[in-house]
């Protein structure tokens, strides 16, 4: 047999490492999400009076809005149509958040105060990955599927056509919004590695995501500063509200991409050295 | 030195901990000026195992074994120091070392609760890319083992304490560790399952030759299992090697424990040794080792002996010894190994 | 009496070393309650100059002013009557928590009310420079006379105590159901168009507005609020004390009702 010639033999073997390390992470990643549905099955009966819950907050934020706009025909330039349009991408979005990202960064915080992140230290996988996949709230996708169906209903009544450009634009921004929440919320999370007990940090995101029911203009300009780029709530709703109306230029959405990559480059740099504190490296 | 699987040299761990006094005015004075303490958890740690063998660390509560062994998993990184295992580096956590271990914790689980403990064994198979031959032939030998049968398909929150350990232990091992670190694995549990647990190890050890690590600070569990043992107090090893030498070395007596046709005053036996425990016609006396033949003799001799026995000193006490400082007779060139 | 004031002193004094320990975490706990006044004024003001005057229904007059001080003093006030014991409780129940505290011959109601006095005490001496800042940034509308904000005094104690008392049989709730998500939730959703928090109440349709002045949750939010702007008639204001003495009464025999087969509930499952 003659000798394999090294260079291509590495790099295609580096390749198929590559294509078979995605696979192996895709089966975890299923395997995970396959066990986290089957843990929620044990509480089947809590399903409806959950998502009953949440559509009833839901109708509380219609509520509001519908008394505000019986004085007025516009807030800040937003008609009711329009600001309809905006909370359900806030519903939907807060949908997918509460499925994707939020059990994980809870059980990331518990794991980080009773001393059980150890066991994922012991994985033979990478910690960031298995944290951050481990779980998964299905229910929520009930909230998602009420918010997506809300936005389609509430573009539809702006008169403004769906075409393929923009389907595709929404999906892209969502899930820059979804990375960039996603960042942020690790960000905060890995702190507790330093600050164990101010654990309930996550609430400052939650307080700021509350404000993205409305559309931002109604804040005060600092305010309005804030929530587009400090805790990048605004951003995360706004843009893909724009996208499924056919508002925004493609520069936008990638920008937000862009900014969506960035973030995520930069939370997973934290992590590490995050890490390293945790299991007492010096730094 | 080379077949060492797992060696330590010279491994510290110190930290820094911020100490505060109680009161309204410490926490207020803290805000401005924290007082920090170092607190040497472990303090230059070296010795050596060898493939297959099983070692307990003693130790109370707070010594620095399961420090240490933090560090031998590659949990924690140390201060300085080093050590390796099945060759690699373990606080790198490469992937390839982190297949080939595994730490079981006694007060902390790693299982699923809401869902039996069969689903978090197949989330293990993927995490651990076992094939699935190997993993149906390891499940089936674990099953056996530990008597998994009936529990495997019940959530793990309706298991018992006793149960969720073996649950715990099985999913521990579905990839056949080469190297198994046990971190006070009996804690909690009744004595019937201890015994088992025990047990199970003592097999595993034997079937597969892993190389078991165990800390534990119940005697029972090492002295059930380890032939050798490694004694840590206040971060420092104090002594390595085997159980029996330990005992001999603190503790030069033995105990002779007699049953008398006939009650004695206690300062009537004191001339055979020590008495320790007198209750009626049974008197437990404390002789040095070396002259026990000696007393037995004389004891037999002069006294009507329904029954006797000689003990040597529970390791209770040795470890007691041991720990209440009385270190100069096992610490020096004396260290075994 | 003296036992009482033993009971709640030594738990004050847990209370306290308790929130000590948790600093950063008891403030970030403590700011939540900024977020849902402050937006729902952003949303009136900007109604307010979409219309370029004053919102008015039902005979009362809003305008951007009004609305800083209604929101402001709302939020102040809802601090100061806040619990949160309906959501703890499920926890309680799930990880058994609650039965050691059900051994002890003291209710446990009795511990979490002086957590929360203590809890209150603490944030708001240290919410009152934000407080503050936020009458300067805000530039709310002072009231007719500040007699009125003395004259809110009692109404505001009534309230707390009632809001509390009906909060906690609400908690007890998780004797039975896990499910307790969706009943805080209506709570919240009642407690929204009801206690005027989202809106005066008199801005809102007039069936809403007649229900609300017929449930406790007029009385637990926005009647102490009204009265310190003195929106409210001297008449009014002496029906209202009623109605919230009627309420906190019937909040203590549902309290005791539902407290009661709870607990009997609770051990015949095995606690």
């Amino acid at each position: 047999m003659d000798e394999p010639r090294v260079a291509p033999a590495t790099t295609l073997r580096s390749r198929f490492a590559g294509v078979a390390g995605a696979i192996r992470y895709a089966r975890i990643v299923t395997v995970f999400y396959r066990t986290s549905i089957q843990a929620e099955m044990e509480y089947r009966a809590d399903f409806f009076a959950r998502v009953l819950a949440s559509l009833l907050g839901l109708l509380t934020t219609i509520g509001s809005l519908s008394i505000a706009y019986s004085y007025t025909d516009n807030l800040k330039g937003w008609t009711f149509s329009e600001a309809m349009v905006l909370l359900s991408v806030y519903y939907l979005m807060d949908g997918l958040i509460e499925m994707l990202i939020g059990p994980n960064m809870r059980q990331i915080t518990s794991q980080v105060r009773e001393g059980t992140l150890d066991f994922v230290l012991l994985k033979p996988l990478d910690a960031q990955f298995m944290a951050s996949f481990r779980s998964l709230n299905v229910w929520r996708a009930a909230s998602a599927v009420i918010g997506l169906g809300l936005s389609v209903y509430s573009i539809g009544r702006l008169s403004i056509g769906a075409g393929l450009l923009q389907a595709v634009s929404f999906a892209a921004t969502l899930a820059a919004g979804l990375t960039i929440i996603y960042s942020f919320w690790l960000f905060l999370v890995t702190l507790t590695f330093w600050f164990v007990r101010v654990d309930n940090i996550e609430q400052i995101v939650w307080q700021a995501f509350e404000a993205g029911r409305y559309p931002v203009e109604i804040y005060p300009r600092w305010l309005q500063g804030t929530l587009t780029y400090a805790i990048p709530v605004a951003f995360v709703i706004t843009v893909p509200a724009r996208a499924l109306a056919g508002r925004l230029t493609g520069m936008t959405v990638l920008v937000a991409l862009i900014l969506a990559a960035c973030m995520l480059a930069l939370v997973t740099l934290f992590w590490r050295v995050g890490l390293r504190n945790y299991t007492g490296a010096s730094a | 030195m080379s077949d060492a699987l797992v060696s330590l040299d010279g491994l510290c761990k110190t930290y820094r901990v911020h100490e505060r006094k109680a009161g309204f005015g410490s926490s207020v004075a803290s805000l401005f000026r924290r007082q920090y303490k170092d607190v040497r958890a472990v303090r230059d740690v070296t010795f050596q195992v060898r493939a297959g063998e099983m070692v307990g660390f003693l130790g109370p509560n707070g010594a620095g074994k399961t420090t240490t062994l933090k560090m031998l998993s590659g949990l924690l990184n140390p201060t300085s120091g080093e050590a390796k295992v099945l060759g690699f580096t373990p606080w790198r956590r490469q992937h390839e070392f982190l297949r080939q271990i595994s730490l079981v914790m006694g007060n902390r689980n790693q299982l699923n609760w809401d869902i039996p403990a069969m689903d978090s064994f197949l989330v293990n198979q993927v995490i651990y890319d076992i094939p699935q031959e190997q993993f149906r032939s390891t499940l089936d030998e674990l099953v056996q083992l530990l008597d998994l049968g009936a529990l495997l398909t019940k959530p793990v929150r309706n298991l018992s304490l006793g149960e969720r350990m073996k649950c715990e232990l099985a999913a521990a091992l579905l990839h056949r560790p080469r190297v198994l670190f046990l971190d006070e694995p009996t804690l909690g549990v009744d004595v019937t399952m201890q015994g088992r647990i025990r047990r199970f190890v003592s097999e595993y050890n034997r079937l597969t030759g892993a190389t078991v690590l165990l800390t534990s600070h119940y005697m029972a569990d090492v002295t059930a299992l380890c032939r050798r043992v490694i004694v840590i107090h206040h971060g420092s090893l104090l002594y390595d090697g085997s159980l029996s030498a330990l005992g001999e070395r603190i503790l030069p007596h033995k105990l002779i424990r007699a049953d008398l046709e006939s009650a004695a005053p206690a300062d009537e036996l004191a001339i055979y040794g020590d008495v320790t425990d007198l209750d009626g016609q049974k008197v437990t006396l404390r002789v040095p080792r070396a002259l026990t033949a000696v007393a037995v003799g004389r004891l037999l001799a002069e006294r009507s002996v329904v029954d006797l026995t000689v003990e040597d000193p529970p390791i209770e006490e040795v470890i007691d010894l041991v720990f209440e400082g009385e270190t100069a007779a096992i610490t020096g060139p004396d260290r075994a190994e | 009496m003296r036992y009482w004031l033993r009971v709640y002193r030594v738990h004050l004094r847990v209370a306290w070393a308790l929130m000590m320990q948790y600093r950063f975490s008891t403030l970030i706990w403590a700011v939540w309650g900024f977020v849902g006044p402050l937006i729902s004024l952003a949303v009136w003001t900007a109604a307010t100059q979409a219309r370029g005057s004053g919102v008015s229904g039902n005979g009362q007059r809003f305008d951007q002013a009004d609305f800083a001080a209604y929101f402001l003093v709302f939020m102040i006030f809802g601090h100061l009557t806040m619990s949160w014991d309906a959501f703890e409780f499920a926890y309680r129940v799930r990880t058994g928590s609650l039965s050691p505290q059900l051994l002890r011959p003291l209710h446990p109601i009795h511990a979490d009310a002086s957590f929360n006095v203590g809890f209150k005490a603490l944030t708001t001496a240290l919410l009152l420079p934000a407080w503050l800042v936020l009458f300067v940034v805000l530039h709310p509308a002072p009231p007719p006379s500040y007699a009125n904000v003395a004259l809110a005094a009692p109404a505001l104690v009534l309230a707390g105590i009632t809001r509390y008392i009906w909060q906690y049989a609400l908690a007890a709730i998780a004797f039975w159901t896990t499910r307790v998500d969706a009943i805080n939730q209506l709570y919240y959703v009642l407690d929204s168009f009801l206690a005027g928090r989202i809106a005066p109440i008199a801005l809102m349709p007039l069936w809403l507005g007649l229900l609300a002045r017929y449930t406790p949750f007029y009385g637990m939010g926005a009647f102490p609020v009204e009265i310190a702007l003195g929106r409210v008639s001297l008449p009014a204001a002496a029906l209202g004390l009623i109605s919230q003495m009627f309420w906190l009464a019937a909040g203590i025999v549902v309290f005791r009702l539902v407290w009661a087969a709870g607990v009997k509930q609770y051990s015949a499952v095995g606690a």
